[in-house]
């Protein structure tokens, strides 16, 4: 995939901090960030297959379904899509409480129109409820979330907004393997240990999410905990359990174990997590694997990132999957990527192919 | 209301301690370093790691439920600079990812102030504020809770 994405930033830098998004009245932030992308997949855009003035080409291929009830198809043409523009606000009445809510405005525009994914129910324009929820906090050691939240599953699902990443694609570990979001009751906060801080999280998710998106298999209900140990000043060592039931196969208890790890090793930057679900009926249910992610500066504001991942299943072959590109950080919060993705198979959910973003916040 | 305090963490706060009594009490021979200040009040020291997890806005809250307040100084300035290698080990700049990481989660970092006279200013008229000077800044308004020590600069003389 060939691609570029394009931002919207405004932010007022204040050193080492964003200081982004405008203070509407006293407590009240809003910000956001908004990504276009464009993908030419791996041959999509060959001499000769038909490229329009607009630079862009089309060929598609559709795959058999691969199991009943799921919607499966594979594409392989160029698009220009404004995947996210996404609004962030949160207000903080007092001290103790706070109430943050995120919409992500997502393919609001695709050239070209993706009217023939009409039938395809995560294709045109949609408007996801990404996180809704009140805090109330205690003590630094201690705050109540209830709403809409990221589940605490791994590093790369709470920080996958595309400003925080490397990649303009996500390892498909970190959503394939449980849903992006939970609708509940959180505990969270930070604790001492000796003289560093261990963050926790503890949840329970005991109904279906609020405004679950289509081509999502949301949780029917989860139970979960994950804890953030420090490794000295470098490195961060997450823990990860889950045990939950999906809405589209309920009777299946699927239980999820998972290690991340973030390793600051000098200007080489390692991040790691490896993840294990295993299900009840074994069909589709157990999957295991993990993906190892470099980024070291090149110089200039730009870095180079590279990335494997492997994920095995209990029914189908085994994925592998190398990125590699590079990142220019730019001032103002700006953020160019261009990468090469290649993957095992063709997939949806994991395209080969060229893919460029440009992300902003403001 | 009680008043706003930290509670101890015994080695570290015993260590800090002494330096900074050391730091106050010596008379004309500050330690270079940097000093954190707060407006006279009940909290008289705190540890460096909770003044690291102060300025990572980890710590939002004092034990009485108050608000802390950090105020930092410009990226640009040597002494913030300082401040970020001594307790982050990385400089402002190299600290941005763990900002736009903390924005998406709805906290905001410091506020910046322009020099140490608005950083002593504004603490002393705030309740909950720190802030940091030069340990050369030797000033009655307010109090060192914390001294980062072991920078290279020197008090001019």
């Amino acid at each position: 995939m060939l691609g570029w994405a394009l931002a919207l930033p405004a932010l007022a830098q204040s050193g080492e901090g964003p200081a982004i998004g405008t203070q509407l009245r006293d407590g009240l932030t809003l910000g956001g960030y908004a990504t276009v992308e464009l993908d030419v997949p791996r041959g999509g855009a060959t001499a000769g297959s038909g490229m329009g003035a607009n630079g862009m080409a089309e060929m598609r291929r559709t795959d058999a379904d691969m199991r009943p009830g799921a919607w499966q198809q594979s594409t392989s043409r160029t698009t220009l899509t404004l995947s996210h523009l996404s609004a962030i606000v949160w207000w903080e009445p007092s001290p103790q409480w706070k109430l943050l809510a995120e919409v992500d405005g997502q393919h609001g525009v695709q050239i070209p129109a993706h009217d023939e994914d009409r039938d395809r129910p995560d294709s045109g324009a949609t408007l996801a409820l990404e996180r809704f929820y009140a805090d109330w906090r205690a003590s630094d050691a201690l705050t109540w979330r209830v709403g809409k939240f990221l589940t605490p599953i791994g590093r790369w699902n709470q920080d996958h907004p595309d400003p925080l990443t490397w990649t303009t694609s996500r390892p498909l570990l970190s959503y394939s393997a449980f849903p992006a979001n939970a609708t509940g009751v959180m505990a969270f906060g930070s604790t001492s240990l000796g003289l560093s801080d261990v963050d926790y999280q503890i949840y329970v998710a005991p109904g279906q999410n609020w405004r679950a998106g289509a081509a999502q298999d949301p949780f029917s209900r989860a139970v979960g905990a994950r804890v953030v140990l420090p490794l000295g000043s470098d490195a961060q060592l997450g823990i990860s359990i889950a045990g939950f039931n999906q809405r589209d196969e309920d009777t299946d208890h699927r239980r999820l174990g998972g290690l991340d790890l973030l390793w600051q090793l000098g200007r080489l930057q390692v991040h790691a997590e490896v993840l294990s679900r295993r299900g009840g009926d074994g069909y589709e249910s157990s999957e295991h694997g993990g993906f190892v992610q470099l980024v070291h500066p090149l110089g200039a504001g730009w870095s180079g990132v590279m990335r494997v991942e492997k994920l095995e299943y209990e029914s189908r072959p085994a994925l592998h999957s190398t990125v590699l590109g590079v990142v220019f950080k730019g001032h103002r919060h700006w953020v160019f990527k261009a990468e090469y993705d290649r993957t095992s198979t063709d997939s949806p959910d994991l395209p080969s192919g060229w893919q460029m973003s440009v992300t902003g916040l403001f | 209301m009680p008043p706003p305090r930290l509670r101890p963490r015994l080695l570290a706060t015993a260590a800090l301690m002494l330096m900074a009594g050391t730091w106050r009490h010596a008379g004309a021979a500050p330690e270079p370093g940097i000093a954190v200040v707060m407006g006279p009040g009940p909290v008289t020291t705190v540890n460096l790691p909770t003044v690291a997890a102060i300025f990572r806005r980890k710590r939002q809250l004092w034990d009485d439920g108050s608000l802390i307040v950090p105020v930092n100084l410009p990226a640009a300035h040597a002494l913030r600079r300082q401040f970020s290698l001594r307790l982050f080990k990385r400089s402002p700049e190299d600290m941005q990812d763990y900002w736009n990481d903390q924005y998406f989660h709805g906290v905001l970092p410091p506020a910046v102030l322009a020099s140490e006279e608005a950083v002593i200013r504004f603490v002393v008229s705030t309740p909950g504020a720190i802030g940091y000077v030069s340990s050369c800044t030797q000033d009655k308004r307010v109090i060192v809770v914390a001294l980062v020590p072991g920078t290279d600069a020197s008090c001019p003389h």
